[in-house]
C-alpha cells in the first residue's frame, strides 16, 4: 500500500531506480521489496544541514585532496533533495535523519565523530550489503553526495582530472598507478542519457 | 499588414537544411531571405555555457528538475539535453503540441538560429540503392523518384563542404564518401571488431562517420574531443548552420536573416498556381508581415513544414497547400530505437583512453542485405561503443571514507553498448494534423502528432537484441541489460515524411527535385520529403537533397520556368 509522504512504494522504487539507471548508465540496481515506514517529524533545516555536512565528510574525507564536506556541497545536496533532482523524494533527508537516529543514541549531527561513523557504517552495510542495494533514503543521499563531490572543483579537478579541452583522443593507453580519470568524461560518468 | 521587400527566394527555417538552401541559392546569385522563428544565436559569442565547469552550474549540469518538469517535459528526456545545453532546446510549455498522453511523440525541437544543427547527433551516412529501392521492392510506401546515382554527386558536394570523418569500407549498404581520417576505435571496440569479423565476415564494426572533423577547414578547427557539442562549439569543429553554411551564405552579400518571426502560412494564387507570399508573425508584439519572393524553400523541420502547409489551406486548396494527393501529413516515420544490449567487458583492465570521442561505432545493416531473414522487412543497424566507467559506478557500492574515495577515483569497468536503429515503415495512420480546438500562443492551431510503431519494427528490434547478445557473447562479458523496446516515437529524433517525394502526383506531394507537384515555386527539402526511413541517420541525405533541389530551382529561375 502506498503512503504518500512516507517511504517509497515498490512502484516508486522501481521508477526511481529507473531514473538512477538513466544517470548512472550501466550501474546495476537491484530492487528489493521496500518496507513501509511511519511518518516522521522534520528536525528542521539547520539539523538536516548539519547532518548533511557531517555525512559529506564521512563519505569523502579530506586526504591529500580536500574532502566533500563544505557549504557548497551541503547546499547542492539540500537543494537537490528539496527540488527532486533525479527523482529523489523531498522528504529523503528527513527520513534519513530518522533512520540514523534509530541506530544511534541521538541526533546524528550532534554525535561524536566516531559514533557517527559507526551509525553510518551500519546503515551503509544494510543498504549496500552483500545481498543487494536497498531503496532507502541513504541510497539516494549517498548518490547525491558522490555527485556533489565529483562535480565540485575539488573532486573534479584535484581528486580527478578536469580538462575541458582535451585536444586529442588517445584510444589506448596503459593504465599506470598515477593515472587520473577525466571527471569530464561524460560518457564514463553517464551525464549523457543514451547513444549519439 | 505590410508588403515587404521582394526576394528571389525565401527559406523558412535556419537549421541543417535551411542553412544549406540559403548557401546554395545565394551562391547561385539569388537574393535570399531566411526566416527563423526563434532567437538569434551568434556563433561563439552566444554559446554561453560552453566552458562553464559543473561546479558553477546551479545543478552541476544535471538541470533544474522543477524547471524541466514545467517547461521542458519532452526536451529534457533527450540525450543531448543538459543544464548546459538547455537554451538550445525549445520551451515545451510555451510551444505546445498535441499528442497521445499514453504514448506521446517525443518531438525534440530547437527554436533558434541554427535550429537543431546545434544539437544534432552528427552521424553522416549515405543511403544506398537498397534504401531508395526498398519501397518498390516490398510495396510499402511509394517508390522513391530518385536512386543513389541521382544523389551521389550531391553527397560528394555536401561531405566536401561540411567535413565528415570516417573510413571507406566498400559496403553496398553504406556507400563510401569523401572522408577525413576516421576517429580511432578503443581497444575493446578493436577486439570486438576482430571477433565479429572472424565469426561473421559479412558484419562490419567500423568507426562512425561523423560531421566532427579530424582535419581543419577554412575558419574551422578540428575536433578537440570534448564531446559537449550541444552546448555549441566555438572551434566550429562540427557542422552547424553557424559554423558552416551561414558564413558561406553571408559572404555572398545576398542573404538577409530575420529571426523571432514565425511563419504562419503561405499565400497561394490559384490563377497562376504559385506561392505569392510568406505570412509572418513577429514573436514580440505579434506584428504581421508578408514577405514576397519568386519561390519558397520550406526547411522548418518535417513536422513544422507540414504544419505550415496545412495552415495554408485556402478555398483553392481546402485540405492544405500542395495536397491534391491527400497524403500531406501522412506517412510520418521515426527510427525505432532500442538499447539492444549493454555489457560489462573483462580483459582490458590495463587499458585506458584519454579524451572524449564525440562519435560512436556503427555496425551497418546486415539483415536482408547479406543475411536474409524470413518475416522481417527492411533492417537495422547498430550504433554505440565502449567506455570505461568512472566514479558513478560507486554510487551503488558499499563503502565509506578514504577507501571509497580512492576506489571511486580509479577507472571502472569497461562497458559496451549496442543500440539498434530499426527502419520504420511508412504507415498512413502515422500523421501530422492540426488541432483547431487548441491554439498556441500565436493563436494558431496546434500541431497534432499521431504515431505508433508497427509489428515489423518490434520484430526487427527483437532480432537486433538477440544478434547483439550473440555478438557481445564473443567477448568475456556479462550482459547487464537487453531490450527490444522501441520506446516512444520521436526518441531517435529522426522524424521523416509527411510531404513525401514520389513519381505520381496522386500519391505524393513532391517530385524528384523536392518540388511540389501542385506548385512549381514551392520546395520542401527537410525530412518531410522522405518516402522511407532506411536505418541510417538521415541528415546527410537531407543536405544532399537540399543542395540538389537548390541547383534545380536556380536553373528553373534562370530558364524562366519559375
Amino acid at each position: 500500500m502506498d503512503q504518500p509522504g512516507l517511504r517509497l512504494s515498490r512502484r516508486e522504487a522501481l521508477e526511481q531506480a529507473a531514473r538512477w539507471m538513466a544517470v548512472v548508465g550501466a550501474v546495476s540496481v537491484v530492487m528489493p521489496a521496500v518496507a513501509l515506514g511511519t511518518e516522521v517529524a522534520s528536525p528542521g533545516d539547520e539539523a538536516l544541514g548539519g547532518m548533511v555536512l557531517a555525512l559529506l565528510g564521512h563519505v569523502i574525507p579530506e586526504t591529500d585532496t580536500p574532502g566533500a564536506g563544505n557549504p557548497d556541497n551541503v547546499q547542492f545536496v539540500m537543494r537537490a533533495v528539496s527540488d527532486g533532482l533525479l527523482g529523489v523524494r523531498p522528504d529523503t533527508l528527513m527520513h534519513l535523519h530518522h533512520d540514523l537516529r534509530q541506530v544511534a543514541s541521538g541526533p546524528f549531527e550532534q554525535l561524536p565523530h566516531m559514533a557517527q561513523a559507526v551509525a553510518l557504517a551500519k546503515i551503509d552495510v544494510e543498504t549496500f550489503g552483500p545481498a543487494q542495494p536497498a531503496i532507502t533514503p541513504w541510497l539516494s543521499t549517498k548518490a547525491l553526495i558522490l555527485i556533489a563531490y565529483f562535480t565540485s572543483e575539488a573532486g573534479a579537478s584535484q581528486q580527478l582530472r578536469y580538462e575541458i579541452v582535451p585536444g586529442r583522443f588517445d584510444p589506448d593507453l596503459p593504465l599506470d598507478k598515477d593515472w587520473k580519470p577525466l571527471s569530464n568524461d561524460w560518457a564514463a560518468n553517464a551525464i549523457k542519457k543514451g547513444i549519439a | 499588414m505590410t508588403m515587404a521587400e521582394e526576394f528571389d527566394a525565401i527559406v523558412v527555417g535556419s537549421g541543417i537544411t535551411g542553412g544549406w538552401a540559403a548557401k546554395e541559392l545565394t551562391e547561385r546569385g539569388m537574393r535570399v531571405l531566411m526566416i527563423e522563428r526563434g532567437r538569434m544565436v551568434e556563433h561563439q559569442a552566444d554559446y554561453k555555457n560552453e566552458l562553464v565547469p559543473p561546479w558553477e552550474m546551479p545543478f552541476r549540469g544535471l538541470g533544474d528538475p522543477a524547471l524541466n518538469r514545467r517547461d521542458y517535459a519532452f526536451q529534457s528526456k533527450g540525450m543531448h539535453f543538459t543544464e548546459w545545453s538547455r537554451d538550445h532546446f525549445v520551451n515545451d510549455r510555451e510551444n505546445p503540441y498535441k499528442t497521445a498522453p499514453d504514448n506521446p511523440f517525443q518531438w525534440r525541437r530547437g527554436y533558434q538560429l541554427g535550429g537543431r544543427s546545434l544539437t544534432w547527433g552528427r552521424q553522416c551516412y549515405r543511403w544506398s540503392d537498397i534504401d531508395f529501392g526498398a519501397n518498390k521492392a516490398d510495396g510499402h510506401g511509394v517508390d522513391w523518384p530518385i536512386r543513389y546515382a541521382d544523389l551521389a554527386p550531391w553527397y560528394d558536394h555536401v561531405e566536401s563542404f561540411i567535413g565528415v570523418s570516417g573510413s571507406k569500407e566498400g559496403l553496398e549498404q553504406l556507400p563510401d564518401g569523401i572522408f577525413q581520417p576516421p576517429m580511432p576505435l578503443n581497444p575493446v571496440e578493436v577486439a570486438l571488431k576482430g571477433r565479429i569479423a572472424h565469426k561473421w565476415p559479412d558484419r562490419h564494426l567500423i568507426m562512425g562517420r561523423s560531421a566532427n572533423m579530424t582535419q581543419e577547414r577554412p575558419g574551422r578547427a578540428p575536433c578537440q574531443y570534448r564531446n559537449i557539442c550541444a552546448r555549441g562549439c566555438s572551434f566550429g569543429a562540427y557542422f552547424s548552420t553557424q559554423s558552416s553554411t551561414l558564413p558561406a551564405a553571408t559572404a555572398t552579400g545576398r542573404l538577409t536573416v530575420v529571426t523571432d518571426a514565425l511563419v504562419d502560412s503561405l499565400d497561394y494564387d490559384p490563377k497562376v498556381r504559385r506561392i505569392t507570399g510568406v505570412r509572418v508573425i513577429a514573436a514580440a508584439g505579434r506584428k504581421r508581415t508578408t514577405y514576397r519572393s519568386r519561390m519558397v524553400f520550406l526547411c522548418a523541420g518535417s513536422i513544422n513544414s507540414v504544419s505550415v502547409l496545412l495552415r495554408s489551406a485556402s478555398e483553392a486548396m481546402p485540405h492544405g497547400l500542395a495536397n491534391s494527393s491527400g497524403v500531406l501529413g501522412r506517412f510520418l516515420m521515426d527510427h525505432a530505437l532500442s538499447m539492444s544490449v549493454t555489457a560489462r567487458v573483462r580483459g582490458f583492465e590495463k587499458h585506458v583512453y584519454f579524451g572524449n570521442r564525440p562519435s560512436s561505432i556503427i555496425i551497418p545493416r546486415f539483415v536482408n542485405v547479406t543475411q536474409q531473414v524470413d518475416g522481417l522487412l527492411r533492417g537495422y543497424s547498430f550504433q554505440g561503443g565502449a567506455t570505461r566507467r568512472g566514479w558513478a559506478d560507486s554510487i551503488n557500492e558499499v563503502g565509506l571514507g578514504e577507501e571509497l574515495k580512492a576506489q571511486a577515483s580509479q577507472p571502472g569497468d569497461w562497458t559496451m553498448l549496442l543500440g539498434a536503429f530499426a527502419e520504420c515503415l511508412p504507415y498512413a495512420d502515422n500523421r501530422v494534423a492540426l488541432d483547431y480546438k487548441n491554439l498556441d500562443p500565436f493563436g494558431l492551431a496546434q500541431t497534432r502528432i499521431e504515431f505508433s510503431y508497427g509489428a515489423n519494427e518490434s520484430r526487427l528490434l527483437a532480432h537486433a537484441r538477440d544478434e547483439a547478445k550473440a555478438m557481445l557473447g564473443l567477448m568475456d562479458a556479462d550482459i547487464l541489460s537487453a531490450s527490444a523496446d522501441p520506446g516512444q516515437g520521436g526518441t531517435a529524433v529522426h522524424e521523416m515524411g509527411g510531404a513525401r517525394m514520389g513519381r505520381d502526383p496522386a500519391t505524393s506531394v513532391l517530385n524528384a527535385h523536392n518540388q511540389a507537384h501542385d506548385i512549381a515555386n514551392l520546395f520542401v527539402t527537410d525530412g518531410a520529403a522522405m518516402s522511407s526511413s532506411a536505418c541510417q541517420n538521415p541528415s546527410l541525405t537531407y543536405m544532399a537533397l537540399t543542395a540538389r533541389a537548390a541547383a534545380f530551382a536556380a536553373e528553373q529561375v534562370k530558364s524562366g520556368r519559375i
